[in-house]
């Protein structure tokens, strides 16, 4: 067996085993102390539903609202390192649209009866970044008409073959939280690829990436 | 196009024409202010009056503006004063949302002209816009408002607006947008004047930069060698592992300890933030716990601020007591949880009880009094109409009782204010916005507070400490000879309202020991730059230099766009830097940006240009050559010819401060009585301005 075989295989046990603990999220999950340490986070922010915990095949990305501040990097650090420029609107990590009223809510473009009890800088602070969920049956890729969705190997990243993609938005309408973005210059459909750069430039570390290895020692 | 978008929009708020235009002309003033303020000489003649049709607003931005460069996110909003003399033009500056969302819409500047019949808001989308009705919201809080926008447009949409305050015409009022982001300068006033309640901003645009690896660098760069705390504190409060120096003073709070404490979930440490981290920047400004002590920590959700910017200076906070106390939400944010309305209800309202922890009262009180002021879209003008209040009210409300009617004065709530009722507050912020109260009166700005009552208050007032004019033309001190000496009075004598330059107060402001902080001004300024706090010497050459270096980097980073509460990066955070900053960072920016050949000497010369013309429409508001003996005169406050230059104060003497603003001429090719000359005109490309001046007979 290759060595790069066994590095995904074991990624995968550890994937596998890290979902068993906290099936689809952490309520009534008690994290040890070296598992909150490397998530960056409390128990008690965990409990919350606070945290945002998105297991990729290569490292589980976190986003916790209670370290969000709403400053929008995370956007622009995306499109800068993906793109070579500045464009918020395109980026594969979406802050702005959550940051004054609770986009999730009932109400019309995320104004709801009381907003400010509500999420948002118009409400009681709480913000955070949605990012792509790298899922494991990804419906943005099953929906894709042109197949230009794939899985890259090796890394497990949901990726868009741009020679294929027709920029037609069936990926956009078909993911559950709209995260891909049909590039206004381009006409073709963007989205993470688990770059990082939006991590490494996230003044609060609300954003963070553990690998699967760091995962495992703290399991 | 790089870093610029090319375009600019112009609303007509008459014919509701929007119309799209190239702005590559005003490239040269590198945008924001410079751009701003040229569109206003281009098109506003200096006399107009600011309420009339034919005034404009003007918001610009820059080529930098949502680079990502650490608080890149300002705009620059320019029209004429509504509350200094002579009604020359203004700047409003403003972070938040705007200046990104405004770029991501393709726009360089948006142009506001006409004046609409009826309530209108304008939504700008990519390269367009429409004038909306507004019928609907005209009368309601800038909060709600906001959210009305917001439904009737998109989600994430930017909204400007302004609340009762300025479609009532006060003087003194704002544009709110987001939370807490304002631009003062009697905005708001211009706004309602063209019945235009709100702009509302969403684009999806991007904008190209030449070399955005080289703009990656410089922001891993400034993150991790450069960038302090707000203002560019560098020097933490309390002593870390890392750390060599601490600073009480410091606006760099945060350390293991002091938390977020309201935040989801339980506190939050701010913990350590060491130079060359720059994942944990965001949390060496603990603003709320700075500004109103240790009270406010458990209150604190987070951190906000603009976009772009890594120094998260809003302290946020959410008291759930307030609403079952008082009735209101109690959530809020600024950068100042201490200004804004907050010295206008310590004014009013007295004696209030603590509700459940000591001091809890004294703080519900101040987000209180903000809360409301913002939503009314009230500008306290960084606490001068408080001071103005607190002038009226002296010796039991002597002058006061004088310029209400006794009806009037017996309608106010004074026994609750007396005793702790937060909710009087209501009853005398509608006198304050009230056109029909004399209230109102107070509202106009120091300056023609001052004209309205010659008898009451005239030049006594206008002179006064308690009241803390830069300048008897009506300008708020905004750090002045408290600073650095001669050097921060200066910088105030360009502007016509207070002068917001924070490149000195950042300097003396930074943590560092005085003897780091005066050897570093040196190398770059010459000896005897920078005095020891109250210790000052006689003004030099090397200290006029250093008010130029001020004023050229405010201007620098309103035009470009950056934040000047924490540009430029004189100092660093770093030890082995020997605490220096780099002075050429926003060059390299702007060469990395625009792609073009830029260096500190060339976009000096442009910055420069930026200066020269707003000294000239400045002159031409005012008619006369003679800036020193009219636009240039500091209030009485800032002398003492016995005590100046001793140990232990911060007073100036008259003849020394004409030697100052001597020499601050010098540095800017202005006459002896600080006009411009054809020759200083011409050297920036100015011929036209010139010649304007010449016909005038306004030239230096």
């Amino acid at each position: 067996m290759s060595e790069n075989k066994k590095t995904l295989l074991s990624r995968e046990y550890t994937r596998r085993q890290f979902l068993k603990l906290t099936g689809k999220g952490f309520a009534g999950v008690a994290l040890s102390s070296s598992m909150l340490s490397l998530l960056g986070c409390t128990q008690a922010q965990a409990e919350a539903g606070l945290v945002n915990v998105i297991a990729t095949p290569d490292y589980v990305l976190v986003a916790n609202a209670a370290k969000c501040t709403g400053c929008q990097r995370c956007e622009i650090n995306c499109t800068l390192a993906n793109d070579g420029d500045c464009h918020p609107y395109m980026a594969r990590i979406h802050a702005r649209e959550n940051l004054n009223f609770d986009k999730a809510s009932t109400g019309v473009n995320g104004v709801s009866e009381d907003p400010h009890h509500g999420a948002g800088m118009f409400g009681t602070w709480s913000c955070a970044p949605e990012t792509c969920h790298q899922c494991a049956d990804p419906a943005c890729m099953n929906a894709c008409p042109m197949k230009a969705i794939y899985v890259e190997e090796g890394t497990g990243v949901r990726k868009i073959d741009e020679s294929k993609c027709v920029g037609c938005g069936a990926c956009v309408a078909a993911c559950p939280w709209h995260m891909p973005r049909i590039d206004v210059d381009t006409k073709k459909s963007t989205k993470c690829i688990s770059c990082g750069a939006c991590v490494a430039g996230c003044p609060t570390s609300a954003l963070k990436m553990v690998t699967w290895e760091e995962i495992a020692a703290a399991l | 196009m790089y870093g610029w978008t090319g375009k600019l929009l112009r609303v007509n708020l008459t014919t509701k024409a929007c119309t799209v235009e190239s702005s590559e002309k005003y490239f040269k003033y590198i945008g924001g202010k410079g751009m701003a303020n040229r569109i206003m000489y281009d098109e506003v003649p200096a006399g107009t009056d600011p309420v009339a049709v034919e005034n404009k607003i003007v918001f610009a931005i820059g080529p930098n503006t949502g680079s990502n460069a650490p608080c890149s996110g300002r705009t620059d909003i320019a029209t004429l004063s509504c509350f200094t003399e002579n009604n020359a033009i203004v700047d409003a500056h403003m972070g938040g949302d705007t200046a990104v969302m405004m770029k991501g819409c393709g726009f360089d500047a948006v142009i506001i002209e006409g004046a609409s019949e009826t309530p209108c808001y304008i939504y700008v989308t990519d390269n367009a816009a429409e004038v909306r009705d507004a019928s609907h919201i005209w009368g309601k809080g800038n909060r709600e408002t906001t959210a009305l926008i917001t439904k009737e447009t998109t989600a994430g949409v930017n909204v400007v607006s302004i609340g009762p305050a300025g479609e009532n015409l006060v003087n003194l009022s704002c544009v709110i947008t987001g939370i807490a982001h304002c631009g003062g300068a009697g905005l708001g006033k211009i706004f309602g004047s063209k019945k235009c309640k709100a702009i509302a901003f969403y684009g999806t645009q991007g904008m190209q930069v030449a070399d955005p690896k080289k703009v990656m660098e410089l922001n891993d760069y400034v993150m991790k060698d450069l960038i302090g705390s707000n203002n560019n504190h560098v020097i933490p409060t309390v002593m870390q592992s890392w750390s060599e120096y601490s600073n009480k003073s410091s606006r760099w709070t945060g350390h293991p300890g002091l938390t977020w404490g309201a935040a989801e979930g339980g506190p939050i440490d701010t913990g350590e933030s060491a130079p060359g981290q720059p994942t944990l920047v965001g949390y060496r400004c603990q603003k709320a716990y700075k500004d109103h002590g240790a009270v406010a920590e458990q209150y604190t959700v987070k951190m906000t601020g603009c976009a772009t910017c890594p120094i998260r200076c809003y302290g946020s906070v959410y008291i759930p007591q307030m609403e079952k106390t008082w009735g209101v939400v109690g959530a809020h944010a600024n950068t100042c949880l201490g200004n804004r309305g907050s010295s206008i209800g310590t004014t009013f309202i007295k004696n209030v009880k603590d509700v459940e922890t000591e001091g809890d009262g004294a703080l519900m009180l101040s987000i209180y009094a903000a809360i409301k002021s913002d939503d009314l879209g009230l500008w306290d003008n960084y606490g001068e109409l408080a001071a103005t209040l607190g002038y009226v009210m002296a010796d039991d409300h002597k002058i006061l009782k004088q310029i209400l009617t006794e009806e009037e004065y017996n309608a106010l709530p004074w026994d609750r204010a007396n005793n702790g009722d937060v909710n009087a507050l209501d009853d005398f912020y509608a006198a304050l916005i009230n056109p029909n109260h004399n209230m109102y009166k107070l509202t106009q700005g120091a300056y023609y507070v001052a004209k309205t009552f010659p008898e009451l208050m005239g030049d006594a007032y206008l002179n006064s400490k308690a009241l803390g004019l830069w300048g008897v033309m009506g300008g708020k001190k905004h750090h002045s000879s408290e600073t650095a000496a001669q050097v921060g009075l200066l910088t105030n004598v360009l502007y016509n309202r207070d002068g917001m330059c924070h490149t000195i107060v950042n300097i003396t402001g930074s943590g560092l020991p005085y003897e780091i902080q005066r050897n570093i001004i040196e190398d770059i300024f010459g000896e005897g730059a920078l005095d020891k706090p109250s210790n000052y010497t006689k003004m030099n050459e090397s200290k006029a230099k250093f008010a130029k270096f001020g004023v050229m980097r405010q201007v620098l980073h309103d035009s470009f766009t950056l934040c000047n509460w924490v540009w430029p990066m004189t100092f660093s955070p770093r030890k082995e830097r020997g605490y220096r900053g780099d002075l050429s960072v926003e060059a390299q920016y702007m060469a990395a940006i625009t792609g073009e050949d830029w260096t500190e000497e060339s976009l000096d010369h442009a910055v420069e240009r930026d200066i020269q013309l707003h000294r000239a429409m400045t002159i031409m508001a005012y008619k006369t050559t003679d800036m020193r003996n009219t636009h240039d005169v500091v209030a009485e406050w800032v002398y003492n010819d016995e005590k100046a230059y001793t140990e232990g104060n911060t007073y100036l003497s008259r003849a020394d401060w004409q030697d100052a603003l001597t020499m601050f001429y010098n540095q800017f090719g202005w006459n002896e009585n600080g006009a411009p000359t054809r020759a200083t005109l011409e050297k920036f490309d100015l011929k036209d301005v010139a010649d304007d001046l010449e016909a005038l007979g306004l030239l230096g």
